[in-house]
């Protein structure tokens, strides 16, 4: 299993239950992870995992001015996927009519997602919105099912989603929605980004305060 | 295809046991004998029997309860829908049976004993049910239902329950109830293997589920405000179009999720000389096909000659290098301070696809010996003299800026 996950980890693959089950789990125990660890401190490299242990990748031990170019490509590819992969996500929980956001595991059925955005207008609107982001989701064919297939492809080729059944055409998430949540989490709170319902209730709060 | 019918399926199986379950529910309780053996297996597959002591098994008390209730038959001190209430039926029996026993009724004090019996066998049932409940509910983390919401309701519920249930095990007298049934064997025995040693495993089990249920609820919460942030963030993104991160890839120690080192693509070949692959790689040579193929060759018939040119001109598309070369010194000539051609590689992925960084230099200074003379840029070489070649330079950056006028 070992030269399984150094290989992954090499290529600069994330590591997780959904897309590797046995690397993952094998990667669990601490003797696996620490011999994993020894082999990339010899290259430079160091074990990483997402905040809530969904995935594992590996990142530099020092960033020094060679590795600083790779850094600014790493953030050119946040720049580029968070619009389009935020706009995503919060298209599954309409679909789902979920109050909570998918989790690396979760399962995505096409076939649920399609029905959605054909027969609900305001679902539509929202898939036709990913022509805006980008020309990795500019299409030719701008029916409901030719913008779902660009957007679901372009999610997997980022590493979001796996295909797990092509009959059925199911999907799921994988661990690198972790990685994902762990940036938007930082840059709330790091760019001033303040959840809009909750300063309404505190506003409302020093309304009353006044009064 | 059939569709099978679990219901008519189940009732078939109780249909050939009928017999075995009919002997147990009138006797109390039925001995394994070779004839109901496959009955007996069956129904304790389908969790219709229990053990009882030595040797024999009795209906368990979900299904002694349907018995009842079908066959409308009187129990003593009916009970509740709860746990608390089959306690207080089998203190009452206990009491009731001790009463007659003093007063030498000997049918009431038979029947009691039954139905002491009954009693104790429906409390280690009933908490063997509920902890299976418990068990489902949180192995599955209430997949029943969608929300994190109705998840978080549930799990309180939940949570009460096994709470309500831990602290009756532990505040009820089982001791009492034991003192009572001292000079009793039958009952004393199932008192003893049924119910009182069994109760440090239930409450283990309990605890253990509450443990689970008290991490839930913590998670649950942790996923409301993950869904919260992801709503938040996606507002802000909706109602600043225009917003982009600040710069984090320059700071001085760039966060964790930055930190991500460069894919190595890892390729490998098979050592030709090893004597131990030579049946592989035979066998690989035998599936490539020993042609390649036909080729449609028309030749022009002697004497005739072909006033159509039979080539047709195809332009090739533009690569994806050639392609990203022009726009960087599109940008570049626009510039007064000059562009890093290593900063544009890397905040230009998708234009240059998978081109690597080194390439990309060689290919911008290519283009500038090419067409530098004509062009209407400058060229900066960022370079340093090599430590051990006199004569040589290594060359760090290229930096491509608007001609002086």
């Amino acid at each position: 299993m070992f030269d399984q996950v150094a290989t992954h980890l090499l290529e600069g693959k994330f590591i997780c239950e959904s897309t590797t089950p046995e690397a993952f789990r094998w990667l669990k125990s601490d003797e696996a992870k620490q011999e994993i660890s020894t082999y990339l401190g010899k290259i430079g490299r160091r074990l990483s995992k997402s905040p809530n242990d969904q995935a594992y990748y590996a990142t530099w031990t020092r960033v020094g001015s060679s590795e600083r170019t790779e850094v600014k490509r790493v953030f050119a590819g946040i720049k580029q996927t968070i619009r389009p992969l935020i706009h995503f996500i919060t298209l599954c929980m309409e679909v789902e009519k979920k109050d909570s956001s998918p989790v690396s595991g979760d399962r995505l059925e096409y076939a649920m997602l399609l029905k959605a955005v054909t027969e609900n207008a305001h679902l539509f609107e929202v898939l036709r919105e990913f022509g805006t982001m980008g020309k990795e989701f500019t299409v030719t064919d701008a029916s409901a099912k030719g913008m779902l297939d660009k957007v679901i492809k372009q999610m997997e080729q980022w590493g979001y989603l796996i295909l797990i059944n092509r009959e059925q055409e199911s999907y799921r998430f994988t661990g690198k929605l972790d990685y994902y949540y762990q940036v938007i989490e930082f840059l709330m709170e790091n760019e001033g980004i303040t959840d809009p319902s909750s300063q309404e209730q505190e506003d409302g709060t020093e309304q009353r305060r006044l009064i | 295809m059939s569709i099978v019918d679990p219901v008519a399926t189940l009732l078939a199986k109780l249909n050939t046991s009928s017999s075995t379950i009919a002997a147990a529910y009138y006797q109390g309780r039925v001995h394994k004998t070779d004839e109901n053996a496959r009955d007996i297996e069956r129904l304790r597959q389908l969790r219709l029997l229990s053990p009882d002591i030595r040797d024999a098994y009795q209906l368990r008390a979900s299904f002694r309860h349907f018995l009842n209730a079908a066959l409308n038959t009187e129990r003593l001190f009916s009970m509740g829908a709860n746990i608390g209430g089959y306690f207080q039926r089998l203190a009452n029996l206990v009491d009731e049976h001790s009463i007659a026993f003093q007063e030498g009724r000997d049918v009431d004090c038979e029947r009691y004993e039954v139905e002491t019996r009954e009693a104790i066998s429906d409390i280690a049932d009933a908490i063997d049910d509920e902890l299976i409940i418990l068990q489902a509910q949180v192995a599955t983390r209430f997949a029943a239902v969608s929300t994190i919401a109705e998840k978080k309701r549930q799990n309180l519920h939940y949570q009460e329950r096994t709470q309500q249930l831990v602290n009756l095990l532990e505040s009820f007298h089982f001791s009492d109830i034991g003192d009572q049934l001292a000079g009793h064997e039958e009952l004393a025995l199932s008192f003893k293997s049924l119910l009182s040693e069994r109760i440090p495993a239930f409450r283990e089990s309990l605890w253990s589920i509450l443990d689970l249920l008290n991490q839930y609820l913590f998670e649950f919460r942790k996923i409301e405000e993950r869904a919260k942030k992801v709503r938040a963030f996606a507002l802000h993104l909706n109602r600043n179009p225009d917003w982009e991160p600040k710069a984090w890839d320059e700071v001085t120690t760039p966060e964790d999720w930055l930190q991500c080192a460069t894919q190595i693509q890892i390729q490998s070949h098979p050592d030709v000389a090893a004597p131990e692959l030579e049946e592989l790689l035979a066998e690989i040579a035998r599936t490539i096909p020993s042609s390649a193929g036909e080729k449609n060759k028309t030749a022009r018939p002697a004497g005739h000659i072909e006033e159509e040119s039979g080539n047709e001109e195809i332009t090739p598309p533009e690569s994806p290098i050639r392609k990203a070369v022009r726009f960087y010194f599109k940008v570049a000539i626009k510039s007064d301070k000059g562009i890093s051609a290593r900063d544009w590689w890397a905040s230009n992925p998708v234009i240059l696809g998978g081109v690597k960084e080194e390439i990309w230099l060689l290919r911008v200074l290519a283009e500038h010996d090419n067409k530098g003379k004509t062009g209407k840029w400058a060229l900066r070489l960022a370079s340093t003299s090599h430590p051990d070649f006199d004569g040589n330079v290594l060359i760090n950056d290229v930096i491509v800026s608007r001609k002086p006028t």
